[in-house]
């Protein structure tokens, strides 16, 4: 007997005697029952989480859509048309634009001190500047304005703490005098201009937009006393007084920025436009013609214009005349 | 479908769990006779053999969607034959097990009634070779005769009808011994007939 236990004669002989076979019918029975269980037999089943995807893709849009309705739009669309209503006062101090940082600093530690400092400096495009400062060399306020940028550039950091407390001490007073206009103030859009409070980085749509009225007399405020604290502080109490006209101007905002956008536009196409040649052309016919002063003031705005790129464009004769005007 | 003959039987019933009713067709084939060879062997009736041949092929197909190859068909087509043979044994009260697996209870075996084939009238009545082997094997105890039909019919292994019958692989070899051993007893005044008939 082997391992198995099985034995080759009985397992032959048990063959051969066990023979037997279901009946047909049992057979018949059999496989058609086996055949009616499988074609009876439901479709495969889909997945049952096939439903996933397409939640994960409904709840994805739902907050989306939440989002969108829940976002006021003035904090989507109006970030660039603030842009465009700051470009011209970043433009009247355009040259100082390395002062922003350090006005930024300033702004941050207390409204107080942020009364103090200049109307905060926007980052405005790179392609807006240029269009700005070929518009002021138009009108010949550039050279001035360039003139007056280092003053501002020294005069910033002398912003000593006992100057900061003055001029809050002044808008203090100036607060108080007219609690109605402060009230304007805090929501209109002088708030930005005037300094009573610390304007927000994006400022909503109304503040963004400098009311047309405000913002000539913030300019007529600005040319006696550009550069000190004193000045920078009278020009301040003015900007309070014609906060008090606020809520007019703001009527008026709306149409005025459209104005502002599309005279900018205008201006930055044209000086766009004004090719190196012509404006070197220009600048040697004011030398030719001996008014040199208008001369003086083109090629500064020209190197204003063109940075350190203005040498090399500037051809030998006009670049030789830069220190003309500084003799003088 | 792919031939039959070249499928394994575990390949057929995933194939018809699939739905494929001629893989059915192939392993009904292959498996029917000593499927019920095995049950009317244990039950001794043609009756019974046939209802718990059916019961056996219609659990089967019902239980195919649960079907994992992880042993081979035949295991666990035996499987449910022997379940469905340990139920009929159940409700017909007719489940004999008499333990005769080892030494201890060589008396016990001894004292079983004979094969009907050591009576005279039934040995005249059985000359056939056939008969007598059929004979000699109803006369084993049932655990005997389960393991050497398993063996026999189903071609199972040793490890294989000790994991259905739920016994130790030594039980199953000494059952098998005990049952080949009176086998050989009952057929050994056919022996010399016997190696005739084997060629």
């Amino acid at each position: 007997m082997n391992e198995t236990e099985r034995d080759r004669r009985v397992d032959a002989a048990w063959s051969a005697a066990s023979r037997e076979e279901p009946p047909p019918s049992l057979d018949a029975a059999i496989r058609g029952a086996a055949r009616r269980a499988v074609d009876a037999a439901p479709p495969p089943k889909r997945d049952k989480h096939w439903w996933y995807p397409l939640a994960a893709a409904a709840t994805v849009a739902v907050l989306a859509v939440g989002i969108i309705q829940l976002t006021p739009p003035e904090q989507v669309a109006p970030t660039i048309v603030a842009d465009m209503a700051v470009a011209p006062r970043e433009a009247n101090k355009d040259v100082a634009r390395p002062l922003a940082p350090a006005d930024t600093k300033i702004v941050e530690p207390s409204a107080a001190i942020t009364a103090a400092a200049p109307p905060p400096a926007t980052p405005s495009p790179p392609a807006q500047a240029p269009a700005r400062r070929a518009q002021m060399a138009a009108s010949g306020n550039l050279a001035r304005e360039r003139a007056e940028a280092p003053a501002t550039e020294r005069d910033t950091p002398k912003q000593s703490p006992a100057a900061r407390r003055e001029l809050a001490a002044q808008d203090k007073l100036a607060s108080a005098k007219s609690d109605a206009a402060a009230a304007n103030t805090a929501a209109s859009p002088a708030a930005g201009v005037s300094g009573t409070a610390a304007p927000p980085r994006s400022e909503p749509f109304p503040a963004a937009a400098a009311p047309e009225p405000q913002r000539e007399a913030y300019a007529e405020e600005r040319k006696p006393t550009p550069n000190t604290p004193a000045g920078a502080a009278a020009t301040r109490v003015a900007r309070s007084a014609a906060a008090t006209n606020a809520e007019e101007a703001q009527t008026k905002s709306k149409v005025a920025m459209a104005k502002v956008a599309t005279t900018d536009e205008a201006k930055a196409k044209e000086a766009s436009a004004r090719s190196v040649e012509e404006w070197i052309k220009r600048i040697r016919d004011l030398k030719n013609e001996g008014r040199l002063d208008e001369a003086a003031k083109e090629l500064a705005a020209f190197r204003n214009e063109y940075g350190e790129r203005a040498d090399a464009l500037l051809p030998a004769d006009l670049r030789q005349m830069k220190m003309q005007p500084a003799a003088k | 479908m792919p031939a039959p003959a070249a499928t394994s039987d575990e390949e057929l019933m995933l194939a018809y769990a699939a739905g494929d009713a001629a893989a059915f067709d192939a392993l009904y084939a292959r498996h029917k006779g000593s499927v019920y060879r095995y049950l009317l062997r244990q039950c001794r009736q043609g009756g019974v053999a046939d209802e718990l041949f059916q019961d056996v092929w219609m659990n089967l197909i019902r239980a195919r969607a649960s079907y994992a190859p992880t042993a081979k068909f035949t295991t666990w087509l035996y499987r449910l034959a022997h379940n469905r043979l340990i139920d009929h044994y159940r409700a017909s009260a007719h489940l004999t097990l008499v333990s005769a697996d080892d030494e201890a209870h060589e008396e016990t075996v001894a004292a079983l009634p004979g094969a009907r084939s050591d009576q005279p009238q039934v040995r005249a009545e059985n000359r056939e070779l056939g008969e007598r082997l059929r004979a000699a094997v109803a006369a084993l105890p049932p655990a005997q005769r389960e393991a050497f039909l398993l063996q026999q019919e189903g071609g199972l292994s040793l490890a294989e009808i000790a994991d259905l019958t739920g016994v130790g692989t030594e039980t199953v070899k000494s059952r098998l011994r005990y049952a080949l051993a009176k086998l050989r007893g009952d057929l050994v005044d056919l022996d010399d007939g016997l190696r005739e008939s084997l060629g």
